[in-house]
Parts: C-alpha cells; structure tokens; sequence
C-alpha cells in the first residue's frame, strides 16, 4: 500500500460567519469538480446543494459539523474555495438597470465580503412572549425542498425552522421538542403584525453580498449594483 | 446553481480524452490537478499545438 502524500496541496485560511471560527482549507480537485457537475446538471437543487456541502466537508482541514452550517456559511466557505480552485476573478453577467442590456463584469471572488450576522436574534412577540430566532441551516433549506409544498407552505415551514425557542413569564420552551402541530398552531395564531416580525427575520437572512460599479456598454449609464446572494457571482 | 462550475461534463470528458488519448497524461494526473492547474496545462497545450502547426506548414511552404 502507498504512503498518504502529505503536504501536495496548498492550504488557506477562511473565517465561518456564523461562529466566527478560523479553519483551514484547500482547493477542490479535478475529480471534485466532476462530481459537483454530475450534481449541478442532474437538475435537482437538493442534489446540487448536498454536492456543494460534501465539496465543502472535503475541502476543510480542521474538523466541522456540517449540519452546524447556515445557509450562508455555504455560500461564503463555497465562493472562497472555488476561488481557489477555479480562478479568483469570475465574470458575470449583470443587467444594466436603465436599459436591460447584459454587461460582463469581472468580480474578484476574495473580496466578497463576509455577511454581517446581527447579534440579537430574539423577537418580542408582546410584553410577556418573546422568540429566540436561529438562521436555517443548510439540512433545514434541504427538507424544504424535498417536500411538495406551496411557495406559501415553503415560507411557513421556513419560519417554523427559524424559530428556536419560545420564553414566557415561567417558561422557556424549545422548539425542536414541540410537536410539529403545536407549532403551527403558534404560528398561526400570530396577530398579522406580529407574524411580519418574524416574516421579517426570515426574508433578512444574512448573504454574501459585494457592491459592484460598472459603465452600461450600451447606453453608458454609471450603474452601482449590489450583488447579493451565491447566484449572483457566477 | 448550474452556472456555479465554469465547465460542463460533456467538455469536461472530451477535453481529458484528448489529455489522455493525444498527450499522454493519465486519468489520475488530471483528475489530482486543480482545475486551474488543469486550465493552464490545456492552454499550455494550445499554444505548443498552434506553434508546431505554424512551424510544419512554414516547413511545407519552404
């Protein structure tokens, strides 16, 4: 049997925006990249989003949860390790606001920046309940999908997720050991303006975002654009 | 989510049977590069391709 190749790829070091923890990791490979285009043109999102996290588990040195990552940390840790493995400059195609046309813009992905995680996340749902919200991981994201669900059910199901625990005058009560039911209940029985309290929390879930500033090639319109979320850098 | 990888398996297949068919690399080598290593490697390849061909057709001119 061969001895293990040590030291053969170059390691970097990247931030975890959801807990701020520094880990070290490599580029993908050749072999890596086939299997996320294998997942990427299956057409199948869940598919493509559990290629992209097992890429990411491979790619990563120091040891992590991968059920422990949100959405977010997804998209950052992945956009740093592709830059490494692909090229650091991607080229995307950004519509000019004033008249439509499709300008190629180049984007260095290292200066994507981290997305700001607010502290707080408690909500007070009236002067004696408040919610302790957490962002949905990647296997909450990942559940959503495989069910057959209305955009309506989908946005329910999301806020449910989001919620981690309820405190009353004399209770703390966690959400993962309530019935699924009673959570519905919950939230349905939310007034309209409590409930846009939490559909707030849910629709400011934290991306990587980079502001980008580019001369429209056909009506030479300066336009300053934020580029937000994974889709938009590639 | 497609336009996340900057190749696609059909080019992807077709570039490293030409890797392995013309230009003797093996399956491993390729598949162990980084994508940017193999990048490079292929427009390495390109360059010397289109030089020999300018080369051998000065060569039959002359």
């Amino acid at each position: 049997m061969a001895l293990p190749k040590l030291n053969d790829k170059p390691k970097y070091e990247l931030v975890i925006p959801s807990s701020g923890k520094k880990v070290k990791y490599r580029p993908y490979l050749v072999k890596e990249e086939k299997v996320l285009m294998m997942a990427l043109e299956s057409g199948d999102k869940n598919t493509a989003l559990n290629a992209v996290v097992d890429t990411i588990e491979a790619c990563i040195n120091d040891p992590i949860d991968k059920n422990d990552l949100s959405i977010f940390d997804i998209e950052y840790m992945f956009i740093m390790i592709r830059s490494k493995s692909v090229g650091e400059i991607s080229e995307v195609g950004v519509k000019c606001p004033k008249c439509n046309t499709v300008n190629e813009v180049s984007i260095k992905l290292d200066d994507v920046k981290l997305p700001s995680i607010p502290k707080d996340k408690s909500i007070e749902i009236n002067d004696t309940i408040s919610l302790q919200m957490r962002y949905p991981g990647y296997m909450d994201v990942a559940s959503l999908e495989d069910e057959t669900l209305s955009g309506t059910e989908k946005v329910f199901k999301l806020i449910g997720k989001c919620i981690e625990s309820v405190t009353t005058e004399d209770e703390f009560i966690l959400i993962k050991d309530t019935p699924e039911s009673e959570l519905e209940e919950f939230i349905e029985s939310l007034s309209s303006a409590q409930f846009m309290k939490i559909k707030d929390f849910v629709e400011n879930i934290p991306t990587v975002e980079k502001d980008v500033t580019f001369h429209c090639k056909s009506c030479s319109e300066k336009n300053d654009i934020k580029l937000k979320g994974i889709d938009d850098f590639f | 989510m497609i336009a996340l990888s900057h190749d696609n398996l059909v080019n992807y297949y077709k570039t490293n049977f030409r890797l392995m068919q013309e230009h003797n690399y093996s399956l491993s080598e390729i598949e162990n590069m980084i994508p940017w290593e193999r990048e490079v490697y292929i427009s390495l390849l390109i360059d010397y391709i289109e030089k020999e061909t300018e080369r051998i057709n000065k060569k039959m001119q002359g």
